[in-house]
């Protein structure tokens, strides 16, 4: 038990796909200009990297090796055109917004880096809790950046007006770039969080270590 | 267990394929119908948005085909320019064979049966809405000319359906460039087709041009003008003419 809630909270922030393992950067910057078309955006990769996490995972006693790469890219694009289809007949104008990105989600190397190093080698309940696991910590930083983006460059959060028609608009906020000054200010900050409580923790776990750097 | 022998490998290929290639024909198939809904409803809310009836946002599904159904419609037979009145201009399609053309490689499909759409203040002829469409760069693209009471002048235009560039070529949906061609002149006084999408066009038959996406306006030009052309709507608009002038 305990093993699958590591499993699940270490990507939100030890171990977040985006932060520390620096994968799936191009849609976080693509996607993340309002908040609708990011959630959507978010629940179709939590989607899609179940699918596939579990797929594979079931699967790993029989997939050769040589062909793995084409079995493992063929699920997760198989996956995407499904949850393409859907979005197309559920949530037709969010499809319209995110168009080639939901395509896109193949080339997100947070799907194929899961399947790759984990559900290749894991139990299904283990590779299901990873998906599940990085599906959020993925989600954690595309929604706060879409927010941030949404909030200051349109005063709206959800398509609902929330700042005051005077709060300046920063429209930056709107283009592609801020995304990456953001997603680079998220990453330092939580990595330096990390760094600080890393050393208190190794400072308590050993005080001899604080007497040799003093 | 070696899983690494040939045989293995080619079933396990085979298997993967087969069940992936299941389940992605079978979502398409059953998902159908709804997006053939919705875009029988996109299509209704850009022949309202060209009629000018659907100048606030939001308005729901329901709305839009409810006041779809309250236009004046028509099928036109483009050869002699008079109605069809066997067939139904809320339902008839005539953009489908066209696709089922374009995806079969038949590019000679010709459509010579047409919906039109009238919008009338009393009893007056306000607006005339006509669908267009023709070859963009990528893809066909389909949309809807409104013209002005007088019958040669534009009064706006809205793309329906299309696969351009996102970013680029879909920029002639923007509010700019549909202003770009109101108030411009289709026909001269001669009634040959004058209008033209032109690199810096200011004169009441050129429209000026998107920087960047000048192939896609450039194939938005040439179809219009061919549809305006004797070939396309100059009959009926000519026996329109007659007809409504008092």
């Amino acid at each position: 038990m305990a093993n699958y809630r590591e499993r699940l909270l270490r990507p939100l922030l030890d171990d977040n796909p985006i932060t520390v393992q620096v994968l799936g950067l191009c849609s976080a910057l693509a996607v993340s200009r309002s908040l609708r078309p990011a959630l959507i955006m978010a629940i179709s990769v939590i989607a899609v990297l179940i699918f596939s996490n579990v797929a594979v995972s079931l699967m790993r006693g029989i997939i050769p090796r040589s062909i793995r790469l084409i079995l493992e890219v063929t699920l997760i694009a198989s996956a995407v055109i499904v949850v393409d289809q859907v979005l197309q007949a559920f949530a037709p104008d969010v499809s319209q917004v995110l168009s080639v990105f939901v395509g896109l989600i193949i080339t997100n190397c947070i799907v194929l880096g899961r399947v790759e190093s984990f559900a290749l080698h894991n139990p299904v309940g283990d590779s299901l809790a990873d998906a599940i696991g990085n599906g959020l910590g993925f989600s954690a930083v595309l929604l706060t950046v879409a927010a941030i983006r949404e909030l200051f460059g349109n005063g709206t959060l959800m398509g609902t007006t929330i700042l005051p028609d005077a709060f300046p608009k920063n429209e930056m906020m709107l283009y592609a770039p801020s995304a990456f000054l953001l997603i680079g200010l998220i990453i330092w900050a939580s990595r330096t969080w990390q760094q600080r409580r890393e050393r208190r923790e190794s400072t308590t776990a050993n005080p001899v270590n604080l007497r040799r750097i003093g | 267990m070696n899983v690494d022998t040939v045989p293995r490998t080619l079933a396990v290929a085979v298997f993967v394929a087969l069940v992936c290639s299941a389940l992605v024909s079978s979502a398409v198939y059953l998902l159908r119908p709804m997006q053939q809904g919705y875009a029988l409803v996109e299509r209704n809310r850009a022949v309202l948005d060209a009629a000018g009836w659907l100048a606030e946002d939001g308005v729901s599904d329901r709305e839009v085909v409810e006041r779809f159904l309250d236009l004046e419609a028509h099928v036109v037979d483009l050869t002699t320019g008079a109605y069809v009145p066997e067939l139904d201009g809320h339902a008839f399609d005539h953009w489908r064979p066209v696709a089922t053309a374009n995806s079969s490689g038949n590019k000679s499909q010709s459509t010579d049966r047409v919906p039109v759409y009238i919008v009338r203040d009393d009893d007056r002829l306000e607006r005339i809405v006509l669908p267009v469409h023709g070859p963009g760069m990528w893809s066909t693209i389909y949309g809807y000319v409104a013209l002005d009471a007088d019958l040669a002048t534009v009064r706006d235009i809205v793309f329906f359906q299309h696969g351009e560039t996102p970013g680029v070529g879909d920029r002639i949906e923007d509010p700019d460039w549909r202003d770009e061609w109101q108030g411009k002149k289709i026909y001269d006084s001669d009634g040959s087709v004058r209008i033209d999408v032109v690199k810096g066009g200011t004169s009441e038959f050129e429209v000026d041009l998107i920087s960047g996406a000048s192939v896609t306006c450039d194939a938005v030009g040439s179809f219009v003008r061919d549809w305006f052309s004797a070939e396309g709507y100059r009959p009926f608009l000519v026996r329109l003419r007659m007809e409504e002038q008092p």
